[in-house]
């Protein structure tokens, strides 16, 4: 009897870090997002009115039961509301979009399974992305158009809540390879400007980002 | 004796996640990390017909070789080379400076594929530097000799194959520099339980 309880230690032991579920051929929906209202009221002069939102929407595919390829969707929006001095003796009402980003990309993520519930993944992913940006200062207005191509690698955890839904939070990422182009009109000192320029950055680098949460929902 | 052997058998899968990795001596180390970046603008004034282009380049190639002299300890020397190069309509500015870093590590590995380091060593650059404003010209040369103190983590990815980063947990840093109109002598010393959030990455082979 005493045997007995040795062999089911020693069992659970070397086979508590190998025992996994299935995910190979399972496809999964992720997002995550944020969403934002501010309001400023002064007694001598007109009110702010600040919103912004952001989505972030994955779908992807289990390949094998450690690798994963998704589509990647990002969108930020804001828009605000607010005035802006001319002279002593005007004030402008502007309500315009302040930001406007748009990003389509594609991703491997490679998976370690530590439990049945926690794991990490990460890997490399590619992404395209587009920014307009308004810019407006007493008698200037800036608005800038920005086109991107991002060559990245990201690192995240999960967590199993059920058989259906995960919990995902990031950890790191780089963006080693970055590719730009932007094209800015600018008014300013009376007369309207056009700039064009390409940026490029080759950059080893590893950041450590705020924790951002996700949740995964696995489809059938 | 048959109880002895269960126990052991039992403390067998725990001792495999402990086993600590080591650099014997002898063995050899290649380092190299390169970071660029740069941006090409064109401003075209409407009103007065002018396109005015500036130009930005920087550059940082780094290579670092060393060998093992004891288990875990090892000199080496590094060298790195900074160009920063800029220009626009009536300003150009170009610097290029060449840094030769000997250096000693002492190693302390956390598992089979973890470790950590600590670096001690002596930077000594001399930066070359010319500026041009509307048609003048100026230099800007200066010799810089320190000595530092950096710790570092690294990371086994392949077979002889592994990444590292310095932290900036604990820094000590002296630094004199001889310029033309002045000299200066700064000392630096940093204890942090906030490391940075941007590491820069080096790749690494120690090879046997």
């Amino acid at each position: 009897m005493k045997k007995i309880k040795y062999y089911i230690l020693l069992a659970i032991l070397t086979t508590a870090t190998v025992a996994h579920a299935q995910y190979a051929g399972k496809k999964y929906i992720s997002g995550s997002g944020n969403i934002s209202f501010q309001n400023n009221n002064y007694d001598h002069s007109t009110s702010e009115n600040y919103s912004s939102y952001g989505l972030g929407i994955q779908i992807g595919k289990f390949i094998t039961d450690t690798k994963s390829t998704a589509w990647t969707f990002n969108h930020n929006l804001s828009v605000r509301s607010y005035s802006v001095y001319v002279n002593a003796a005007q004030n402008d009402r502007i309500t315009d979009i302040g930001k406007f980003q748009f990003a389509v990309g594609r991703n491997v993520n490679f998976y370690k399974h530590f439990t049945d519930k926690l794991g990490i993944f990460g890997g490399p992913g590619v992404n395209l992305q587009y920014t307009l940006s308004n810019n407006r200062m007493a008698a200037e207005k800036k608005a800038s158009h920005y086109f991107s191509l991002n060559l990245g690698v990201s690192g995240s955890m999960y967590y199993r809540l059920s058989d259906r839904w995960w919990i995902e939070a990031s950890l790191a990422y780089a963006n080693p390879i970055s590719l730009g182009y932007s094209s800015t009109n600018e008014y300013t000192s009376g007369r309207w400007e056009n700039s064009r320029s390409l940026e490029y950055s080759l950059k080893p680098q590893l950041s450590l980002p705020t924790v951002g949460l996700g949740l995964r929902y696995m489809l059938k | 004796m048959k109880k002895k052997l269960r126990w052991a058998m039992l403390l067998c899968p725990l001792l495999i996640g402990t086993a600590y990795g080591q650099f014997d001596q002898g063995t050899r180390f290649l380092g190299a990390t390169v970071s660029l970046d740069g941006k090409h603008s064109k401003v075209m004034d409407y009103n007065q017909l002018r396109d005015i282009k500036s130009n930005t380049f920087n550059v940082t190639p780094e290579f670092q070789v060393g060998k093992f002299y004891k288990n875990n300890r090892m000199m080496g020397i590094g060298v790195s080379l900074k160009g920063n190069f800029y220009s626009s309509y009536n300003y150009k500015s170009n610097s290029v400076t060449p840094t030769i870093a000997p250096f000693l590590r002492q190693y302390k590995f956390l598992g089979k594929r973890f470790f950590l380091y600590l670096e001690e060593y002596v930077p000594i650059q001399y930066s070359i530097g010319k500026q041009t404003v509307s048609g003048v010209k100026n230099e800007n040369n200066y010799f810089a000799i320190g000595i530092a103190v950096q710790p570092g983590i690294g990371f086994k990815v392949g077979k002889n194959f592994y990444v590292e980063s310095n932290i900036n947990l604990l820094g000590l840093n002296a630094n004199y520099k001889d310029s033309q109109n002045q000299n200066t002598f700064t000392f630096n010393s940093a204890i942090s339980t906030h490391i940075n959030s941007q590491f820069s990455i080096r790749a690494a082979w120690y090879l046997n």
